[in-house]
């Protein structure tokens, strides 16, 4: 099933609607959670939840890249529920590594406008690290399960996490959105 | 607030790299055995004891080859390596230089040899889970090589950094298909004294120990040695943008594995 004729489904709030999204999107969502949540129960509330919200969201909502707008609100969710979760907080930690050491974002830079610099950072780089810092850092895949993805060793996988964050700092001072 | 920013910010990422980052990974190629290095086998020649070289070769002087009875050992100089401006390293390594690792401990020695003094002396050694990490602490303005797309399909133990006034060393053991694989990296200091020496034990006195030319994937000129026998093993030194790479493999002579990650280098 296409994710437009899933839309067309939810926005008639048709009766196999949840069935569908489900079918086609159930393991990518749980994947999300349980990489964030570290809990298969907490994970399954969090997926209903998400549900819940893409039913009241379509219609009005007709979203274009349905996938990643799913997974975001999967995501949201999953951090809400679990703000203390010491795997988030770890993730959170090691992300931060590319914050350059001081200063604050400049004048009115939003996270939003913080989040489009760092995607156009990401097209700048080759697709595999990208894949690499979008799994671990969106996804909040493990760095052992990002090595598996890729075909690569857990050093090799840790190394590239590594210039990755650090050439994202090096980026942010340059684009002038970080002032130290 | 700036963790949270970070964090937030990622929910505002292009929803296009997001599924792209879900699509199913390309299938990965085996390595190619045809792209692999030959050893020039016109290029081999078996040392002999008492073997001094009157030049260097690839940047490296032999000053001994002797036999002391059980071991073959190999001395030489890396003569043509750059000594790199203490400003060139990071922070920490430029307080080492000037200063010496920060002790531990030390301890009185069992044994004294004649004009040493009568220490073991325990340093506090900066170890890293990754290449890319203790290449970043050594400093970014030392043009260290990427870590060998070979070496890091398998395990490493920690990689270490030693410092001393006249050189910088990082080295990590790796664990590479059961092949136990030592490769150290020497970095020289300005102003620090003379080049270094360093010397390889190849044990087995009866064995030959033949000494090879090859070319690494980046086009550094290198030196191998292979001993068989008893104690076999496989060496590799070479000099790149000014800086000595060793490469050991212990308990094989075969040459095989370390042309291929000659060719990663």
């Amino acid at each position: 099933m296409t994710s437009d004729t899933l839309i067309d489904l939810l926005e008639q709030h048709a009766d196999q609607a949840l069935g569908e999204l489900d079918a086609a999107y159930g393991a990518y969502c749980r994947t999300i959670a349980r990489n964030i949540l570290q809990n298969e129960e907490d994970a399954e509330e969090c997926v209903s939840d998400a549900y819940l919200a893409v039913w009241n969201a379509i219609p009005p909502a007709r979203p274009e890249h349905f996938k990643a707008w799913l997974g975001t609100i999967v995501r949201n969710g999953a951090l809400r529920r679990k703000r203390q979760n010491s795997a988030a907080e770890a993730l959170r930690e090691e992300l931060s590594e590319a914050l350059p050491d001081r200063g604050s974002v400049a004048g009115q830079c939003e996270a939003k406008a913080l989040g489009e610099a760092i995607s156009a950072f990401l097209r700048s780089q080759r697709p595999d690290v990208r894949t690499a810092f979008l799994r671990r850092y969106w996804y909040a895949d493990s760095v052992e399960a990002v090595a598996l993805r890729l075909g690569w060793s857990v050093s090799k996988t840790k190394s590239a996490l590594f210039r990755m964050r650090k050439k994202l700092k090096d980026y942010l001072v340059k684009e002038e959105l970080w002032h130290e | 607030m700036n963790k949270e920013t970070m964090w937030e910010a990622m929910e505002h990422l292009a929803p296009d790299l997001i599924e792209e980052a879900d699509r199913p990974a390309a299938p990965r190629r085996r390595r190619s055995w045809s792209k692999t290095l030959l050893i020039a086998a016109a290029a081999c020649l078996v040392l002999a004891v008492g073997v001094v070289a009157a030049d260097a070769l690839f940047g490296l002087k032999i000053l001994e080859f002797a036999n002391d009875g059980e071991n073959n050992r190999l001395t030489f100089q890396a003569v043509e390596v750059t000594q790199f401006p203490v400003s060139q390293f990071g922070e920490t390594i430029q307080e080492y230089i000037e200063n010496g690792m920060p002790e531990v401990g030390r301890r009185p020695a069992d044994y004294v040899a004649e004009g040493y003094y009568g220490y073991v002396i325990t340093f506090d050694i900066p170890t890293f889970d990754t290449w890319a990490e203790a290449a970043d602490f050594i400093g970014a303005d030392i043009p260290l090589a990427e870590e060998s797309s070979v070496l890091s399909q398998g395990v490493a133990d920690d990689f270490c950094v030693r410092v001393s006034a006249n050189v910088v060393s990082l080295s990590a053991l790796y664990l590479l298909d059961g092949q136990t694989v030592s490769c150290s990296v020497d970095i020289s200091v300005q102003g620090g004294g003379p080049a270094p020496t360093y010397s390889n034990l190849f044990g087995g006195s009866k064995s030959a120990v033949t000494q090879q030319q090859t070319v690494t994937g980046s086009g550094a000129d290198t030196l191998i040695y292979t001993v068989d026998g008893e104690a076999p093993s496989c060496s590799a030194y070479f000099i790149r943008e000014g800086i000595l790479y060793s490469i050991i493999l212990r308990d094989t002579s075969d040459t095989a594995l370390m042309e291929e990650i000659l060719a990663s280098f």
